[in-house]
């Protein structure tokens, strides 16, 4: 008896759906990659886009004047009246948790203004562990984080616009923070929309194979049967009806053929038995028949 | 019943003996027991002929 993992079918099947695996494995690597980089590029320029936008909306002077506002100031008029600005901005803009202005003194980032309703960040607190991509915006460029990065209040992906003065010069920087969760869930949704893809493609791939071999095997194991009877000494049998033109098939004729040639063999061996058995008879009763004669003759 | 197609392995040992007669069953896939038994179908009678024309 063949052991199942040494048949052709489980060999077949198994060697084809570890190669459906495989290239599905590469081909989920690549396309998740390349899905995870179009979500988070097209996220960074949403980021760009909205903070790009806001800054379009404040004039230097009212930047020139929040610059002059110190810790403690957060109840001041122009405070208050830019946070509310700012929070329209973001009321049309979901995605966004807050938006933030900052300035830059030596080598220290400060808050100037953090429109967030919950424990907003005061005026001219520091702010440490940002992302390498705001000096980038201090240096004049809009960016936004290239990858996402944790700072004291979570994780995000960041957005930042340089905000000038009428000489050009950088004075501010307003930053966007969108949450992570919303880039991921996007990101979990593509990843398993993918997975669901692949693993029905494999599914229904595995039962085609499956099938397939079915078939395959089904003349072999016939023709196993044939060649494991005439192994025994077994010739009265039937031979299989296949029908397959192909190497099986012609397997199958040849084995046919040896048949022929054995039965005719074994027949001809017969007829000859017999012959002899009756040639050795009929010489038994010629003797026989001698011997009688003899003795009638002397007595 | 198959006498005729039985006269080919008579046919097949005139022209080289007993190895003919291995190849002539060999290629019908017939015996002489099967060929006895077989009709003498013009289908039958065709594929022996070929086979003859290949000893």
């Amino acid at each position: 008896m063949v052991k199942f993992y040494n048949k052709l079918q489980f060999r077949l099947t198994m060697s084809f759906v570890l190669l459906i695996i495989l290239i599905s494995g590469f081909s989920y690597y690549y396309t998740y990659a390349a899905a995870k980089d179009a979500i988070k590029q097209t996220t960074r320029e949403e980021l760009m886009m909205a903070t790009n936008m806001v800054v379009s909306q404040i004039s230097d002077n009212q930047i020139t004047r929040l610059l002059t506002l110190k810790t403690g100031d957060d109840s001041n008029p122009l405070y208050q009246e830019q946070v509310k600005l700012i929070r329209n901005f973001r009321a049309n803009n979901k995605e966004i948790s807050n938006f933030y202005i900052m300035k830059k003194v030596d080598d220290k980032v400060f808050f100037i203004l953090d429109d967030y309703e919950d424990e907003p960040c005061k005026i001219e607190e520091e702010y440490k562990n940002f992302d390498p991509e705001l000096q980038n915006a201090f240096a004049g460029k809009t960016t936004a984080s290239k990858n996402f990065y944790s700072d004291d209040w979570g994780t995000y992906l960041a957005g930042y616009t340089p905000i000038r003065d009428s000489q050009g010069y950088v004075i501010a920087v307003l930053g966007a923070d969108m949450d992570v969760s919303k880039a991921l869930e996007k990101q979990n949704f593509i990843g398993s929309l993918i997975y669901l893809v692949m693993g029905l493609a494999i599914f229904a791939a595995a039962l085609i194979i499956f099938f397939f071999s079915t078939t395959i095997i089904r003349d072999i194991n016939a023709l196993t049967k044939v060649a494991k009877k005439l192994s025994e000494g077994e010739l009265d049998f039937e031979l299989p009806k296949i029908k397959a033109k192909n190497e099986i098939g012609l397997l199958n004729n040849a084995m046919m053929s040896v048949l022929a040639a054995v039965e005719f063999l074994r027949e001809l061996v017969d007829e000859k038995t017999i012959t002899q058995e009756e040639t050795s008879q009929s010489e038994e009763y010629a003797q026989l028949g001698e011997n009688s004669t003899l003795k009638e003759d002397g007595e | 019943m198959g006498a005729k197609l039985l006269s080919y392995f008579e046919l097949a040992k005139a022209k080289d003996g007993l190895s003919a007669q291995i190849k002539l069953a060999m290629i019908t896939c017939m015996s002489q027991q099967k060929a006895k038994e077989a009709p003498d179908s013009p289908e039958n009678i065709k594929k022996f002929e070929d086979a003859i024309k290949k000893l």
